[in-house]
């Protein structure tokens, strides 16, 4: 007993809580996380200054204007819109009673798992000139065809986005009136305040910062599209990256348009960061839930008719499309190879889930090992990339292995070895780790809410207890955190499932999988064939939004 | 030599000092507290001991063998302290058996039985071996936690502020419980708390400590009935504060009137003094030549009536009646006091002055 003491005194004499000098593994990992997505962002970045004077002035000259225009015009529609959808259905659903709430405070997150460019591509075929609204309309009612407004213009695409963007709002608004306390509205009651002015005066602006929060999400997702403004061929910042690499064939001028979407992307998550440490201060503190409005009968078929019609348009009527589609192209189509497809998709979802899922884990567990500035703004920096759109980050992977190419590749030279073409672009292993760099984020919330539950006590009792160490992760951490990595890894997996330009853009040549062939088909027009793939990627998108309601259900029980 | 002997601890949190030197030692077997408010460096002095938190200078022996000591530690998992935390830190996957035998290495499965067994109907919890913690109400997790910590037969346990999560009534009759449990298994214990009530019930020893101090190390009624330190009598139970003078000749003057102490005090001619009384210690007389006071406040509490009273010098004196006996707030009392009941410190140094009561 007196030897073996001594002997531990000896081996560990700092015992587990202090660093003593020692390089602290978790901390190295966590900062090569760190290094890799920041790298692809600093390269867009210098790309500023690069000299590429002939095609950057024909840009400039002739395009940038009206991108600047069209990404206005975009954004300014699809918060408006998303604005009016989302917290009209959240207050609805969230603060007033009727038949048919609860249905519809789930049911009008469904739309989520439908991609926008999905939805665009559901739409114009449905209501295009030669689509079945519009023959219809011209054969039976040849009065009214004419007034038909075209889907394809500015309008269309503010619509689409904002049916499939919408949810991000109704399911912050709907969290941040749920969490008004009912204290807070009695209070106002007491102070004689109706109604009407009690929603404006009280409701409205305690729920602002999370509808602001939404509004957020909705904007860099609509900032990020591709997909959708691809299939109206409406020009963006993201068009226009993928045309100057793929048209041009000039990857700085890609780069340049890339810069400046970064420093939107950067702006937007100031704003956010903003958002977030206000929605704090907003978060209702007694514990009971306000009390629901009863409607009026007539209020209520109101709010039917209005909420009905949204999930119809939103979900009901493009999954009636999309099955009625595959219906007609199933028989020419099955033999087509779509298994290599779904393959593909699987098997690039399955490693960047993986690759995402363990730098998730490095980042939490640093984090919850180490604190201090250094690690809080490593891991801000390691989960920026969900800010950053897919072309942008596309463009970014590529320069930073054009120049690992070009370092590797001088290396040979000096050893004599030659080497022809590139070594690492334009290769599979590259995707998983720039799908790492996109979605990180998604993991890591996943795991690091998981592993906020075990408190820093439990460690502690563990090692009263005599077990320390890896025994201590494996008998505490991982049994306590498998759901959360679970979830945080279904959510990744179909998040880059779902990934259009990023695919599109760092495949191999000839690569393809569900979302790249959706582009193919989508770009000459074939919607019927375009829906096979959808639906495989619609009805894989459901199951996150089935963890999601989940999660919904149980905390506002 | 002690049991557990922790000797000039120091420990600094940046500028702030949450130890300053502090020693203290418990014999086998004893129960041991830490009692002050919150802040004072309690918490700190425990994870100190259970190796969560490593001292400045300063040494923790515990059986002879060192725990700290020139720098220098056992890592917390190599100690064989068991501790129960405020939050309890049940592991909430696991059952409430597999919770408790946790920390069991090395024995046989027949005696990780027997032993969880014993533990089981000695905490009362026997049926609910199956449930997991969630399942449990506040008291039955209370007990899991101190069962987990006794099963590996620790060489001391640490509470760190075992009852705070309980309610009042639940607090009383599970502190007697525990004490039980822990004095039926033999085993040498320090608890932390803030409650004085928790500490009297449980322990054999109480350090007050504040500031990173610790004031005074005794029993329960050394600390009631001699308290070394003004803070400590203030901070310990009840009791009035009057101004006084002594004499060298040994008699003490205040608003209670003017008593003969028991020992010379060979100082300077005249002194003041900080004269404490206890409640329990001052008589209530509705006539005599005792100092006369007039009730300004009576509040009635069950066992006892607690009066405050106003001496003609404007002090305030707080006395304990009994409950059936009729006082009338506004009316003029004669008050006398029993002498052990008294204490007196220095004015300025605070400190007490010995041999007065007895």
């Amino acid at each position: 007993m007196e030897r073996c003491d001594t002997d531990m005194m000896m081996e560990r004499p700092l015992g587990l809580f202090r660093a003593g000098g020692r390089v602290e593994p978790s901390l190295v990992l966590a900062s090569g996380v760190a290094l890799v997505v920041v790298l692809p962002i600093l390269f867009v970045m210098v790309s500023i200054f690069a000299d590429t004077r002939d095609i950057w002035g024909h840009l400039r000259e002739n395009l940038l204007a009206g991108l600047l225009f069209n990404t206005a015009v975009l954004s300014a529609g699809v918060l408006a819109l998303t604005a009016l959808f989302g917290v009209w259905a959240a207050y609805l659903t969230a603060l007033c009673e009727f038949p048919g709430r609860r249905f519809f405070s789930w049911a009008l997150l469904l739309p989520l798992s439908i991609p926008t460019y999905v939805m665009a591509f559901v739409y114009t075929g449905l209501l295009d000139y030669s689509g079945p609204v519009a023959t219809f309309l011209r054969q039976h009612v040849p009065t009214v065809a004419p007034f038909m407004p075209p889907i394809r213009s500015t309008g269309g695409v503010i619509l689409v986005l904002a049916l499939a963007l919408y949810p991000y709002v109704f399911l912050l608004a709907a969290g941040g009136f749920a969490s008004q306390g009912e204290r807070v509205l009695e209070a106002s009651r007491s102070m004689g305040l109706s109604r009407r002015r009690l929603f404006f005066r009280v409701m409205l602006p305690m729920a602002r910062p999370f509808i602001f929060g939404g509004l957020i999400l909705v904007l860099m997702e609509t900032l990020a599209d591709f997909g959708a403004v691809a299939v109206f061929n409406y020009d963006t910042f993201t068009t226009a990256i993928y045309k100057a690499w793929f048209g041009f064939f000039s990857i700085d001028a890609a780069s340049q348009l890339a810069s400046l979407l970064v420093v939107m992307a950067l702006g937007v998550l100031t704003a956010e960061g903003w958002s977030r440490r206000r929605m704090r201060y907003f978060r209702g503190r007694d514990g009971r839930r306000a009390k629901r409005i009863p409607l009026s009968r007539r209020q209520a078929l109101g709010a039917h008719l209005f909420l009905g019609g949204l999930f119809s348009v939103a979900f009901v009527i493009p999954m009636i499309q999309l099955f009625a589609w595959v219906g007609e192209a199933w028989r020419e189509e099955w033999h087509l190879g779509y298994g290599e497809l779904l393959g593909n998709s699987l098997a690039l979802a399955g490693a960047g889930a993986f690759l995402t899922l363990s730098a998730a884990l490095i980042l939490a567990f640093a984090g919850r090992k180490l604190t201090g500035r250094f690690m809080a703004i490593l891991s801000r920096i390691s989960l920026l990339g969900y800010a950053l759109p897919g072309t942008v980050l596309a463009v970014g992977m590529v320069r930073v292995l054009t120049g690992i190419d070009h370092m590797a590749t001088g290396l040979f030279a000096v050893l004599g070895v030659a080497i022809s073409g590139p070594f690492l672009q334009g290769t599979v292993w590259v995707m998983p780790v720039a799908y790492m760099v996109r979605f990180l984020s998604v993991g890591f919330n996943a795991v690091s809410s998981s592993l906020g539950r075990v408190s820093p006590s439990m460690d502690e009792a563990a090692r009263t207890l005599g077990v320390s160490g890896f025994s201590l992760v494996r008998k505490i951490h991982l049994p306590l955190i498998q759901g959360g990595m679970v979830t945080g890894a279904i959510l990744v997996f179909i998040d880059i499932m779902k990934e259009m330009p990023l695919t599109l853009m760092t495949r191999p040549f000839g690569w393809d999988t569900l979302a790249v062939k959706i582009f193919e088909l989508t770009s000459e027009g074939e919607w019927e064939r375009a829906a096979i793939p959808a639906v495989a990627l619609v009805v894989a998108g459901l199951i996150p939004v089935g963890i999601l309601v989940w999660q919904k259900e149980r905390t506002n029980r | 030599m002690m049991y557990l002997n922790v000797k000039a601890i120091t420990k600094h949190f940046g500028a702030t000092c949450v130890a300053q030197g502090v020693g203290f030692s418990l014999a086998r077997g004893e129960i041991g507290a830490l009692l002050g408010p919150s802040g004072c460096g309690k918490t700190t002095l425990l994870r100190m001991i259970a190796g969560f938190e490593e001292p400045d200078s300063g040494s923790i022996h515990l059986q002879s063998r060192p725990l700290w000591e020139a720098g220098q530690g056992l890592a917390a998992e190599a100690r064989q302290i068991g501790m129960v935390f405020q939050d309890y830190a049940l592991f909430p996957h696991l059952t409430v058996w597999e919770n408790i035998a946790f920390g069991m290495k090395d024995v046989s499965r027949r005696e990780i039985k027997s032993t969880i067994d014993e533990l089981l109907s000695v905490t009362g919890l026997a049926g609910v071996e199956k449930r997991y913690p969630h399942e449990l109400s506040g008291g039955q997790q209370q007990r899991v936690a101190l069962s987990r910590a006794i099963a590996p037969k620790p060489r001391c346990l640490l509470m760190d502020e075992p009852f705070s999560n309980l309610d009042v009534t639940l607090r009383e009759s599970l502190s007697a419980e525990v004490r039980e449990i822990i004095k039926r298994f033999g085993i040498t214990a320090l608890m932390v708390t803030h409650n004085q009530h928790e500490a009297f019930a449980m322990a054999d020893r109480i350090g007050v400590m504040m500031a990173g101090n610790i004031l005074q190390w005794d029993t329960p009624e050394g600390l009631y009935h001699k308290p070394e330190t003004l803070s400590v009598a203030r901070f310990i139970g009840e009791g009035s504060l009057l101004a006084g003078t002594l004499t060298s000749e040994g008699t003490l003057d205040c608003g209670l009137g003017a008593f003969s102490v028991a020992e010379n005090i060979g100082r300077e001619a005249v002194q003041k003094v900080h004269v404490f009384v206890r409640p329990e210690a001052v008589q209530i007389a509705t006539s005599g030549k005792q100092a006369v006071a007039r009730l300004e406040k009576s509040c009635f509490r069950g066992p006892g009536r607690s009066c405050l009273f106003q001496l003609p010098s404007g002090e305030w004196v707080r006395a304990a009646a009994e409950t059936r006996c009729c006082l009338r707030e506004g009316d003029a009392y004669g008050l006398s006091v029993s002498r052990d009941g008294v204490s007196l410190f220095s004015e300025h140094e605070e400190e007490r002055f010995a041999g007065f009561s007895e």
